[in-house]
């Protein structure tokens, strides 16, 4: 086999053009993963009636099915139910009305949320009751004891987990090609077969990978220590 | 002036109080003495509601409540008049010591930052930790960590300073400092509920002493008649547990 510089000089600048769209897919999902796993996390700690089961039955599900399968779920189900919904009211849509990156980032955001509604509420039930009571007894209401005083320190006991999900997520991105999503790996799938030069396009596409998530590696890392450095025994 | 009611409250088959009713009038200090699982530190935590009572009611100043149905709102009130001082200090452990301080004052009763923090300096000065502004909880001792807890509880300015057994989690070399602050606000009047086993602060600082057992006040007095004219067996036999030359005292 001959390894084709040239190729991948011309390739490379192309690939790299897809990164923002790897990014934007999962810095989003990963936000919107975070509201939803957050909220199934509460309804799971108070164990409110009925949404507890559902809940429940929700990360199950999530945890218990591949990526994929939840990808194409999203993109061969969803289509058709939002249209319908969408024309009930008159918008005269197709199932082509809306971008395919969007169902990526449904899928995504569900999964995300899935595996940080666990990471969450083992951060949330490591803060000592204690630190609610207290926040109780000078007069707090729940809503003012959990944003002021238990989740900055959960916050702390959920970080290093928070950063392996998303490196997870950043990898997982590269599923959204199979619904033909323009990412790093759509477009490297894309660039390989006009000549046929997988092996090359395929090292880049794995560089590049490298490349962002150690840089997100780092960056969890100095906010970790960051934190870590005001608030050191917390977990203690 | 607070007053409780027949207050009642069960832990499932477990009932912890039976009806206990107590007065304890502006500036007093209440010691509630009593064996382990008599119900005084449940009683304690059903003032401020962080235990719902099942049945009775609470006076403080101006609010009454009726435990039966208490509102978000009631609950809200019964802890804007109390404040709390926690056996196991509880300070946030993400604030410093300055930050634990000037958070009720704040952010529950929407005192002004400055007003708030100068208030807590002087309040912190008055506990002795003029040099701990800015460290954190576990960057302290326990004594010093309670001492905060007690700045705390003062800055919210409330009618009554619940006391949880503050110095039962302290090395002994360190009950000392805690129990000196304690006195010193009690001598400025602050009215004080304490669950405690330190019987000489009993002895010195409290007004009234009420002996708890079985979920219902078995006596209750002023110190020189409970500690050295106890009226019931059960009283007499609890304080021969706890002070041994108490036998020899009479």
């Amino acid at each position: 086999m001959v390894f084709d510089f040239n190729f991948v000089k011309e390739a490379f600048p192309i690939i790299l053009m897809a990164v923002p769209m790897t990014l934007f897919l999962a810095v989003t999902s990963m936000l919107i993963g975070l509201v939803i796993g957050l909220i199934i996390a509460l309804i799971r700690i108070y164990k409110v009636p009925v949404l507890r089961r559902i809940a429940e039955i929700y990360v199950s599900f999530i945890r218990g099915t591949p990526l994929v399968v939840q990808i194409y779920l999203a993109y061969y189900a969803l289509p058709y139910e939002i249209v319908k919904i969408a024309n009930d009211w008159g918008a005269g849509w197709t199932e082509k009305s809306l971008p395919s990156t969007l169902y990526a980032i449904v899928a995504f955001s569900l999964n995300a949320s899935g595996y940080l509604s666990e990471a969450i509420r083992s951060a949330l039930e490591s803060v000592d009751a204690g630190q609610m009571e207290a926040a109780y007894s000078i007069g707090m209401t729940r809503m003012q004891g959990m944003i002021r005083i238990v989740i900055p320190q959960a916050l702390i006991v959920a970080l290093p987990n928070f950063g392996n999900l998303f490196l997870g997520l950043i990898k997982g991105t590269s599923i959204a090609f199979m619904i033909s999503v323009r990412e790093i790996m759509a477009v490297s799938v894309i660039e390989a077969s006009v000549g046929y030069d997988f092996v090359e396009t395929y090292l880049m596409a794995a560089i590049i990978y490298l490349a962002i998530c150690f840089i997100f590696e780092r960056l969890f890392k100095v906010i970790e220590s960051n934190l870590k450095a005001h608030r050191a025994e917390i977990t203690a | 002036m607070i007053s409780l009611n027949d207050i009642h409250k069960r832990f499932g088959n477990n009932e912890v109080l039976k009806g206990i009713s107590l007065d304890v009038d502006r500036g007093e200090v209440v010691v509630i003495l009593g064996p382990s699982g008599s119900g005084k530190t449940t009683l304690l935590r059903c003032i401020n509601h962080l235990e719902k009572a099942d049945r009775g009611q609470i006076c403080i100043g101006d609010l009454l409540v009726n435990c039966t149905k208490l509102s978000k709102q009631d609950v809200l009130n019964l802890r804007k008049r109390t404040a709390m001082v926690f056996q196991h200090y509880n300070l946030f452990k993400n604030k410093t010591v300055l930050e634990n301080v000037i958070e009720g004052p704040m952010i529950v009763q929407k005192i002004a930052r400055d007003l708030a923090l100068a208030n807590g300096h002087l309040l912190l000065d008055k506990v002795g930790l003029s040099d701990k502004y800015d460290s954190y909880p576990y960057q302290l001792s326990g004594g010093q960590q309670q001492r905060v807890g007690i700045a705390r509880a003062l800055a919210l300015n409330p009618e009554v300073i619940l006391f949880d057994e503050p110095t039962s989690a302290l090395d002994p070399e360190l009950v000392g400092e805690v129990l000196q602050v304690m006195k010193k606000i009690a001598r400025e009047g602050i009215t004080m509920i304490v669950v405690t086993h330190e019987i000489s602060f009993a002895m010195d600082i409290a007004n009234k002493v009420i002996f708890m057992d079985g979920g219902v006040i078995v006596e209750q007095g002023v110190p020189s008649d409970i500690f050295v004219r106890p009226r019931e067996e059960r009283t007499r036999q609890f304080l021969k547990r706890i002070m041994p030359e108490y036998t020899y005292a009479i």
